[in-house]
């Protein structure tokens, strides 16, 4: 994935306002097989911000609703603003909205229910998310 | 010189007037008689040693003539056959040639003798028969009378076409040689003579009659072959028993004869009363059927009647006044009407039309009566109809005009008049225009211009102030008449909607309730579904953790697991009982009166009265109005802006509400004013939305959660509206706005 | 929380699904909803390859550690698995006691469905579910069938038909731009706020559709076919 993760060490972002997710998630993480995963929490997006600007997160999990902002369209693309291009998966309890539609818009790369996460859907994403897609013949060097 | 039969012969051979050639079995002339040579233009001697040959027209005939001599044998019986024969100078005539066996002494055939017998004279002579017999036909053909030839047998001899023409039926029957009765009979089985009858008795009488008239021709007769086409038959015998007969087409001056009567008949039949009077003696001369029938009279019993005996609609006074004229001779028709009298003594009206005959030995009056008891009926229902018509439009709820394309006015009603305030006829002349709402001239003109021979009607809707002053709606047809693709005339029809109208406002505000309910209904699914599901899944999740910790024998985290299903069970609990507080309130139907503002004010604050002893709180009320209102939903709605206020106070310091009533333009404004924390002006709106948090650092839904999506529940449903003034800074103001 | 049959005969979220993660959702609910706690999908190529769920394209929550070599993840051609889905084309459900598997069964499961599937290509692919399941009803494995056939429709739609799709989405023509002006996927990122993964997404995209296999080659085929300028 990117240059900075040389340790093999995955380090992956929580922003949700109830802290009761970050325990639940911290258990379901364990359940995977990857145990190479560090967790790190906040509750709100101004700190998520900052945790981003100081660098080292390969991944963010972004809680839909996060008070007092309406959902992800609000807070996603601060994310990006704040220079992060890694991958930003939204969870939400609820992710039939219309308006989830369009998330790839809003720079946010997939979505999932709260209830739908387990080890192996964790496996899965880091897996999908942390492989390169291009061949090497198709890295930059070639350009 | 004794003449042998030898010499006989020879001399009777040379003194032949027919050519005689004596040809040999090898087919040489050998001889021939002077009569030949002359004949044929040779002389004898170039006869003698011809072949035959030459002497044929056509080199078929003397091949067929050859073989059938050739070779000369016993065989050979005379030939007989007529051909045409050629001169030396090529001419050709007819002939007749007779060829036989030329026997020697002994029995051996030696050659043959051909005797040719001119037949040019012959055929000339018939030519001339047959060309006489083609002019007789001719002329028989050219003549339009019908002409016919039966023999002493009675057998057809000849007939022109005219003939087969008249008798267009029997003419395949006329085949010469068949009798007359026969092509009589045949005609009769088919129709040819429509007075022959139509039983067999009759059509046999007929026959018998015609050929006794036939055999014994005397006077010319009529004889009828087709229903309108009539023949005048003459016959005649000739001294040499033939029997010969002429058919003259004489249908016009039949149809003449029949046309005077059928004339008389139609009078006779006509459904109009007839009758020819006597003007000198005023007596009836003749009346026709419809006359007889209608006074139920018969001929004779009117003939005995004077016209005052059923003429009752007029005085002998009257009627000479009206005949008078007429007996002087200065009109020839007079119309009037009067009442006949029936036999029976019942009476019709009438309309007659009395005519002055004079081309006849003496004046007569012809007079043409219609029984107008019916034309009176349909007439006097015309009128009712019309009357009726006429107090319909008079009593329409609509209005009526009909004007000018420029929207002069030729027609109002009366119910338009009335709501104007004009009489009709004050208001005819004046423009349409005139007497609509200045604001809606502008648009009923565009309206009418855009009227069009294609499109020539429209509708639309117009406010119209009353005399007293409220404004009615009324839905306007207008017609354009057009006329040669020029306007000619207006026709508008107004009608009073304002009920419809009003009944539509009341379903549109219906509506519009129906769907804040909905939406209502939608949040309040989506919240049981959203923010219910979202605890349950943390408990469930919990408790699963607790149970994997307990049997790993993991205590560590076990409180702080159980704390947390705690908590959230604690939350659904507060969630459950409010979604029902606001259920129960949300969909209540409203039930508005009148009251006064401060009542509810108080109410609400007394309602919480230990929160408001805690807080030290105080209420200032401003302006007391009267409102319409539906009090208890009111009372609620103050009640959860002071519990707001109560909740979100400063800390360490006394709770201060203002409320202040009153009227604005749009309706009444109260406004809920606090010293509190405040709230971000951009959440200005979602704090409105069930268990929305008002701030981000509450618990999970502290308190009611849903006490602001009430207040705007219960305004919305009273068409007002609530909003935080984002104005305010210190502390939170509320404005709730009822309409006027 | 996805409910499989709803979902996929009248819901949404078979429309919405645009990724490969979406996929990866529908497919695993849909396994859960049978009772099945795995599931791979992935192509079916030739004879003695096997099972590849290391395949480009395939997608599966089997753990790694069943499989001899967690790198290569691959069910051998002699695995009853795919002996079945070589031979028929009717889905169908094996019991794990009476055929070994040797990657099956290393994780105690007892049943595997298995759902043959053919993309609109032709290509075979092949769906299992392995779990606890130990008999499926017939109506079950037909429903099964079909709400399988029906997601991996919108799989071939959406992700595999892209090598046949000619023309470029806005989205790709901006990142060909970019790449064209020497950007890196990081900083592409960054300019349309997105992440380096779905940039690198979008250009694997642009790649297949192109059928070029590097930057340079899809930057020149782009220019040559007027997608850029």
């Amino acid at each position: 994935m990117s240059s900075e993760q040389s340790d093999n060490q995955i380090r992956i972002l929580l922003v949700d306002d109830d802290p009761a997710e970050h325990i639940l998630l911290k258990r379901k993480l364990k359940s995977a097989e990857d145990s190479s995963i560090d967790l790190d929490y906040v509750s709100d997006i101004g700190s998520a911000v900052d945790v981003v600007k100081a660098g080292g997160i390969d991944m963010i999990f972004l809680d839909n609703r996060l008070v007092p902002n309406n959902d992800f369209r609000e807070t996603a693309p601060q994310l990006r603003g704040a220079g992060f291009i890694g991958p930003i998966g939204i969870i939400s309890s609820d992710i039939s909205g219309r308006y989830f539609e369009q998330f790839r818009d809003f720079g946010v790369d997939f979505k999932i229910g709260k209830d739908e996460i387990d080890g192996t859907v964790i496996n899965f994403i880091i897996k999908e998310y942390t492989q390169d897609q291009l061949s090497e013949t198709c890295s930059e060097d070639y350009m | 010189m004794q003449p042998s039969p030898e010499n006989l012969l020879k001399a009777l051979y040379e003194t032949l007037p027919d050519p005689v050639l004596i040809v040999n079995e090898h087919r040489i002339i050998v001889a021939a008689n002077p009569a030949a040579a002359e004949k044929f233009g040779y002389s004898t001697d170039e006869l003698s040693g011809m072949e035959p040959l030459a002497l044929y027209e056509s080199i078929e005939d003397a091949k067929e003539v050859g073989a059938a001599l050739y070779p000369i044998g016993d065989d050979i019986k005379m030939l007989h056959r007529r051909l045409s024969l050629r001169r030396k100078d090529g001419s050709v005539f007819p002939a007749e040639l007779t060829v036989s066996k030329l026997d020697s002494s002994g029995d051996e055939p030696i050659g043959l003798v051909a005797l040719v017998r001119d037949l040019s004279e012959i055929y000339q002579v018939q030519e001339e028969r047959l060309r006489a017999e083609a002019i007789l036909n001719t002329a028989l053909a050219s003549i339009s009378e019908g002409f016919v030839v039966y023999d002493d047998q009675d057998r057809l001899v000849l007939c022109n076409d005219a003939y087969r023409d008249i008798y267009p039926i029997c003419n395949p029957a006329m085949q010469i040689g068949a009798t007359f009765e026969s092509i009589v009979r045949y005609g009769v089985d088919r129709g040819q003579y429509p007075d022959a009858g139509e039983t067999q008795e009759e059509r046999e009488a007929w026959i018998a009659q015609r050929l006794q008239r036939h055999r014994n021709p005397g006077e010319p007769f009529v004889q009828r072959v087709r229903p309108d086409r009539f023949l005048l038959v003459e016959e005649r015998i000739t001294e040499d028993k033939l029997h010969v007969g002429v058919r003259t087409d004489v249908s016009v001056l039949s149809q003449a004869k029949s046309e005077a009567e059928r004339l008389g008949l139609i009078i006779e039949n006509v459904a109009q009363e007839v009758y020819l009077a006597s003007m000198t003696r005023e007596q009836l001369i003749s009346a026709n059927k419809a006359a007889r029938d209608n006074l139920q009279y018969s001929m004779e019993e009117l003939r005995e009647l004077s016209a005052a005996d059923f003429i009752v609609g007029s005085t002998e006074e009257e009627r000479a006044v009206l005949m008078a004229p007429i007996v002087s001779g200065e009109t020839k028709v007079q119309v009037f009407n009067t009442v006949h009298r029936r036999k029976d003594g019942s009476t019709y009206p009438c309309r007659v039309r009395l005519e002055r005959m004079d081309d006849l030995h003496e004046p007569l009056a012809l007079a043409f009566v219609e029984d107008i008891t019916e034309r009176l009926e349909i007439e006097n229902a015309l009128k009712q109809k019309e009357h009726e018509f006429q107090t319909l439009v008079r009593n329409l709820p609509d209005f009526i005009t009909r004007a000018k394309p420029d929207t002069t006015l030729t027609y109002v009603n009366e119910h338009y008049a009335r709501s104007v305030g004009l009489a009709p006829e004050d208001m005819i002349g004046r423009k349409f225009m005139d007497f609509v709402p200045e604001t809606e001239r502008q648009v009923l003109a565009e309206h009418l211009a855009g009227l069009t021979q294609e499109q020539p009607l429209n509708t639309a809707e117009q406010a119209m102030p009353t005399l007293s002053g409220e404004t009615l709606w009324y839905l306007w047809s207008n017609l354009m008449v057009f006329e040669n693709g020029e306007p000619v005339e207006l026709v508008s029809v107004g009608r009073d909607i304002t009920e419809v109208r009003e009944a539509q406002d009341r379903i549109a505000r219906q509506s519009r309730e129906l769907k804040l309910r909905n939406s209502a209904l939608e949040q309040f699914s989506a919240v049981v579904s959203h923010d219910l599901k979202a605890p349950l899944r943390q408990i469930r999740l919990f408790a699963d953790m607790i149970a994997e910790d307990v049997s790993a024998g993991k205590t560590d985290d076990l409180a702080t697991f159980s704390g947390y299903i705690s908590q959230r069970s604690e939350a659904m609990e507060e969630m459950t009982s409010s979604l029902l507080e606001y259920s129960q309130l949300a969909y209540q139907r409203i039930n508005p009166e009148n009251f006064q503002l401060s009542e509810a004010l108080n109410l609400a604050w007394n309602n919480l009265a230990v929160n408001v002893g805690e807080a030290q709180a105080t209420l200032d009320v401003e302006g007391d109005v009267t409102v319409y209102a539906d009090f208890n939903l009111l009372t609620q709605l103050f009640q959860n802006l002071f519990a707001n206020s109560l909740k979100y106070r400063q800390p360490h310091s006394a709770v201060e509400i203002k409320a202040r009533a009153r009227h604005v333009p749009d309706g009444l404004k109260i406004d809920v004013e606090d010293n509190g924390i405040g709230i971000d002006p951009e959440q200005a709106e979602r704090i409105f939305g069930v268990f929305q948090r008002l701030h981000a650092d509450e618990k999970l839904y502290s308190g009611t959660g849903i006490g602001l999506a009430l207040c705007r529940r219960i305004i919305e449903s009273h068409d007002g509206s609530i909003y935080l003034d984002t104005s305010c800074q210190d502390g939170a103001r509320f404005v709730v706005m009822l309409p006027a | 929380m996805l409910v499989t049959e709803t979902v996929l005969h009248l819901g949404p979220e078979l429309e919405r699904a645009v990724n490969r993660m979406d996929f990866f959702r529908l497919f695993k609910s849909l396994a859960g909803s049978h009772g099945f706690s795995y599931f791979g999908l992935t192509e079916i190529l030739a004879d003695d390859q096997g099972i590849n769920l290391q395949h480009v394209h395939a997608l599966h929550n089997l753990p790694h550690a069943w499989f001899d070599d967690p790198k290569q993840q691959v069910i051998e051609a002699d695995d009853p698995v795919f002996v079945y889905l070589q031979q028929s084309s009717a889905p169908c459900v094996i019991d794990m006691n009476e055929n070994h598997s040797a990657v099956l069964t290393a994780g105690g499961s007892r049943s595997v469905a298995i759902v043959p599937l053919h993309a609109a290509t032709g290509k075979r692919h092949g769906l299992i579910m392995v779990g606890e399941a130990r008999e499926l009803e017939h109506q079950a494995l037909a429903l099964l069938a079909l709400d399988a056939a029906l997601i991996f429709q919108r799989y071939f739609e959406v992700i595999l038909s892209l090598d046949s799709i000619s023309g470029l989405s806005d989205r790709e023509i901006q990142i060909v731009r970019w790449t064209s002006e020497g950007k890196t996927s990081a900083e592409i990122a960054i300019i349309l706020g997105l992440s380096e993964h779905t940039v690198n997404s979008y250009i694997a995209a642009v790649l297949r559709k192109l059928h070029v296999v590097n930057r340079a080659q899809m930057v020149a085929s782009a220019i040559r076919s007027g997608l850029i300028t």
